[in-house]
């Protein structure tokens, strides 16, 4: 047929123009498109404590908007002082990630807000709870109806609205952005801890734009760690031993504001983060020079407030 | 079928065509942009899933290289499937086929995103270790001073094969690893050789990562390599060609549908036109011999009056109409028969075209059964003079014959130059008959119109008369020459009009006769004559036509009255007029035997006026003879006269006449001359004149008016 012809040729051409090989990290963007009245609700949303069981817990109360998206705390405390056993991860930049949580169970951030609002151990709500909570609140009400219409707002709106203000949380404008971007010479200590990143195996897993958040890796791939059944690894997921100690591998980005690290917060200062993948992970010890090094490129990573925080 | 079912038909047919010709295109419309979005979309799956295996390749082969890439790949791949999955094209049961498939491919991705992420792990560790474990040596180079070299060659021999497996993705190189790292394992270092024991523990890692991970990695690679996807996308694209083509071919099957109604539809207008044509051709036929027809005398050739008429409703001025009339038509046909007259006619009008045929300005007419006419058309100069001159000499030449037989022609002319000419000729041509000139030219100022509506005022009148009752019976009496007494009347009818005025009889007779009320009058006259006489002892007299005795209704009322008052009827004398045509000759005999049975007497009314057939009289077997006016009139002073009176006088005796009467007695003269002559009755002015009233008495002489 002849039509076909001519798609088979115009597809043909599209091939042709298959991108190249894209480098192993990328700048972030300096905005993401977002609707701005769902992320202004969003953040109002975000910080409201009476979205939880015992209101006192709110998605910041974890996840602080002047703290690199995270806490200092190893792992999160929920409602009426409930501990999690998890060190909460940073919402900035959540939206590069390929998937959301430490074993990756929600595909994307909207997903992702229903769980700790559900959660017993962090906020702690019923679907029906929520949405009455919505409801009575003329602020939301109208808000909600602003945006979505007659109707009462449920929980979908709700985490359609705080996906968005996640969205807008991102941080441009890295040192290592800029530099990447051609911008800046990156100073020496930063420079070689760059290529020791590189050289060392760093970027094998933390690689593209979230630096990270792109895959699934052992924690113990060289010398293995105790795995713990309450940890939340892909094994919670699947029961299969090969996804034992497998967790998402988090964004580096702001990590110099982020700690402690790892899932469970063990490492409490970057060099111990360090020191721990280096040994568990790359099978080699770290000297204090490379450490330095890569601290300070590390430090290169912190990138700029969230505008949507700093604007009026 | 009926008109208006064919306009429906046609309208149903092409509300059909035109419905499924954009049913068609709309399909077609449909089925091109779906067809083309649709492979569009396939092709582009096939080339974003292109581009995911050259990721994977490029991520195992590169040492570091970015994931995002591949989830970016696997997303695009998702929207573009479930896109397909979701489009209104693919939900047509043809293409069932294709959305199964679809599914099937959408399970097989999903089935290689998970492939690809336990690759992404499998991959990352593997490369590390095989960068490091080179690197390692390197790290702890300062360390190997005191090693033996069968250490160093154990550890050379690792980092060999552990470079040959992971770049050749074949685990047949483990157990030899294994062999080698059991032996490393061996290997004890004393204090001395803190370092040499810390690389080993290290090195001994990443070579366990190998012995771990490096099946897995292979198995890994090889099932993202047989998820046939490709393929399923490949049979995806094939059913959807076929099911298009099926569709395609359904679409044609419409268009051949289409085709054939708007060939069907056409060949039906053809044949409505062609139909149509045919009776329209038969009607124009049909018009055009109706036409001749009517404008055409069939007998002559020459136009009709139809034709005269119509040319004649545009009014044109300055033309004239001669109006030739065969007077003695009617005679001639009756004598020589049909063929002299058929033949006279046509004689007529080769001679009328033979002479004025050629005059461009005239036209011939066959106006009536024995009229011509030429209409003269644009009266300039002497044209109307020479014209008219023409046709009196045309009419005054006109010679028939037939059969050898030279037959007299007699014509006369009527002139006019006023519209409407064949209504003005029609009255002046009229005109000539009371005249008996030859040639009249109408003039308005000859009083012709004004005749019609003297008639029409005077059958008016009759009219109301007849309703009013003001029709009256007059009484003149007869008198008896041998008493001297009046013992006779002759009834006749007057009619008053609204004011009480008589009208003169000579006029309304006349129009009662146009107009058939003749027999209606001489029933009221009957009637209110045997109602006037019925107490007397008089004899009467009533005028009885012989149309009134071909009338039903007269003879009916007359039968009637005579039945119910055989007393009156005995005086009764019924005068037939001598000088009307007894046509029907049986009819009136058997009505003089009729009323004679019931006494009544018979008079013949102006006798010697007309055509006098004495044979006839006699056998009409009538009791009584009035002179007409003619005879006694003149009679003092003409000897012929009353020569031929006494001879009649003596005729009628001899054929046994019981009694003469003489009209328009109008002096005491004529009555003597009439007297000594031996006429029985005497009527006329001098006798009396007729009065609304009876008198019975002896003869005084002319009474005081």
């Amino acid at each position: 047929m002849r039509l076909a012809q001519k798609v088979r040729w115009l597809w043909v051409c599209c091939g042709l123009c298959a991108v190249a090989a894209a480098a192993p990290l990328a700048p972030l963007p300096q905005q993401l498109d977002y609707h701005q009245a769902k992320a202004q609700l969003g953040l109002r949303l975000f910080v409201d404590p009476k979205l939880s069981a015992d209101g006192r817990v709110a998605c910041v109360s974890c996840h602080l908007l002047d703290a690199g998206g995270a806490e200092s705390k190893t792992v999160s405390t929920g409602v009426f002082q409930r501990q999690g056993r998890m060190n909460a991860p940073s919402v900035f930049n959540a939206a590069f990630n390929f998937r959301q949580f430490w074993n990756g169970r929600a595909l994307d951030l909207q997903e992702q807000a229903l769980g700790p609002l559900h959660s017993r151990l962090e906020m702690d709500m019923t679907e029906d709870a929520i949405e009455a909570y919505l409801n009575a609140q003329p602020y939301y009400r109208q808000a909600f109806e602003a945006i979505y219409g007659q109707g009462p707002a449920g929980v979908d709106q709700l985490t359609d609205v705080i996906a968005e203000f996640q969205k807008a949380l991102i941080t441009p404008n890295a040192r290592f952005d800029r530099f990447l971007r051609g911008e800046i010479e990156l100073s020496a200590a930063e420079q070689a801890g760059y290529l020791l990143f590189k050289s060392v195996g760093c970027v094998t897993c933390h690689n593209g734009i979230n630096i990270g958040g792109n895959s699934y890796q052992y924690l113990g791939a060289v010398h293995p760690v105790e795995h713990h059944p309450e940890h939340g690894d892909l094994y919670q997921r699947t029961g299969r031993e090969f996804d034992k100690n497998r967790f998402k591998v988090p964004s580096l980005r702001n990590v110099a504001l982020t700690a402690p690290y790892l899932h469970d917060g063990r490492a409490a200062t970057l060099g111990e983060a360090l020191d721990t993948m280096a040994y568990h992970n790359l099978g080699f010890r770290l000297d204090p020079d490379q450490q330095a090094s890569l601290v300070a490129f590390l430090n290169a990573l912190t990138g700029e407030t969230p505008r949507i925080l700093t604007e009026p | 079928m009926k008109f208006a079912h064919k306009i429906y038909l046609a309208i149903a047919l092409a509300l059909a065509v035109g419905g499924l010709f954009f049913r068609a295109d709309h399909m077609t419309g449909h089925l091109l942009a779906d067809h083309a979005s649709t492979l569009n979309t396939l092709g582009e799956m096939q080339r974003l899933e292109g581009a995911l295996d050259r990721q994977l390749m490029q991520a195992a082969f590169q040492l570091y290289h970015e994931y995002d890439s591949m989830h970016r790949l696997l997303a695009g791949i998702r929207a573009h499937a479930e896109g397909l999955q979701g489009s209104p094209s693919l939900q047509q049961k043809a293409f069932a086929g294709v959305r199964q498939l679809l599914d099937r491919y959408q399970a097989q991705i999903d089935e290689k995103e998970q492939r690809i992420l336990e690759f992404a792990t499998l991959n990352s560790v593997i490369k590390n270790s095989t960068t490091h474990i080179p690197a390692l040596s390197h790290r702890y180079l300062s360390g190997f001073d005191t090693i033996d070299q069968a250490y160093l060659a154990e550890v050379a021999r690792v980092t060999s094969v552990v470079f040959i497996a992971a770049r050749s993705f074949d685990d047949d190189f483990l157990r030899e690893l294994s062999a080698s790292i059991e032996r490393l394992r061996g290997f004890s270092f004393d204090e001395s050789q803190a370092r040499a024991r810390e690389f080993n523990a290290m090195f001994l890692a990443h070579a366990g990562v190998f012995v771990r991970y490096l099946p897995r990695y292979k198995a890994v690679s090889e099932q993202i390599r047989a998820i046939a996807s490709g393929a399923t996308l490949d049979l995806a694209k094939t059913r959807f060609l076929a099911a298009s083509e099926r569709t395609a071919a359904r679409i044609q099957r419409i268009g051949w549908g289409l085709a054939a109604a708007f060939v069907f539809s056409i060949g039906l207008i053809i044949f409505f036109l062609v139909f149509m044509e045919r009776q329209h051709k038969e009607l124009a036929a049909l018009h055009r011999s109706f036409q001749r027809a009517a404008t055409q005398d069939r007998l002559t050739g020459l136009y009709t009056r139809f034709a005269f008429e119509r040319a004649q409703q545009v009014e044109i001025p300055q033309q004239a109409l001669f109006l030739i009339n065969l007077d003695n038509f009617i005679r001639i046909n009756d004598f020589y028969g049909h063929a002299a007259g058929d033949g006279l006619l046509r004689h007529c009008a080769a001679a009328l075209r033979t002479r004025f045929g050629r005059e461009s300005d005239l036209e011939l007419f066959r106006l009536g059964g024995d009229e011509f006419g030429i209409l003269c058309r644009g009266l300039r100069g002497d044209r109307y003079a020479v014209v008219k001159d023409q046709v009196v000499g045309f009419a005054a030449g006109l010679r028939f014959s037939f059969r050898d037989h030279a037959i007299p022609v007699e014509t006369s002319i009527a002139i006019s130059t006023e519209p409407p000419l064949l209504e003005k000729a029609g009255l002046a041509l009229r005109q000539i008959e009371h005249t008996r000139t030859r040639l009249v030219e109408y003039r308005r100022e000859a009083g012709m119109e004004a005749q019609v509506e003297q008639n029409l005022r005077m059958l008016n009148l009759l009219h109301g008369a007849i309703r009013d009752d003001r029709v009256l019976p007059y009484f003149q009496p007869i008198l008896n020459n041998h008493t001297g007494r009046i013992e006779k009347y002759e009834c006749l009818v007057r009619v008053h009009d609204e004011d009480g005025n008589l009208l003169p009889p000579g006029w309304f007779l006349a129009v009662a006769k146009q107009a058939r009320l003749y027999g209606e009058l001489t029933c009221i006259m009957l009637r209110k004559c045997f109602e006037r006489f019925r107490h007397t002892h008089l004899e009467f007299h009533i005028n009885i036509s012989v149309e009134d005795i071909q009338d039903p209704k007269v003879t009916a009322v007359l039968h009637q009255l005579l039945q119910a008052e055989p007393q009156t009827g005995e005086r009764l004398t019924l005068e037939i007029l001598e000088s009307e045509e007894v046509a029907n000759y049986e009819a009136v005999h058997g009505f003089i035997c009729g009323v004679k049975r019931y006494g009544c007497k018979l008079a013949l009314d102006d006798f010697g006026a007309g055509y006098s057939n004495l044979a006839q009289v006699l056998r009409l077997d009538v009791d009584n003879i009035k002179l007409d006016a003619s005879l006694v009139r003149d009679i003092v002073q003409n000897p012929d006269l009353e020569f031929l009176m006494r001879s009649l006088l003596e005729m009628f005796r001899a054929v046994n006449i019981q009694a003469v009467t003489a009209e328009f007695v109008h002096s005491a003269e004529v009555l003597e001359k009439v007297k000594t002559l031996g006429v029985d009755y005497a009527q006329g002015y001098y006798i009396g004149k007729p009065k609304p009233d009876l008198v019975d008495r002896p003869f005084q002489g002319q009474e005081a008016v």
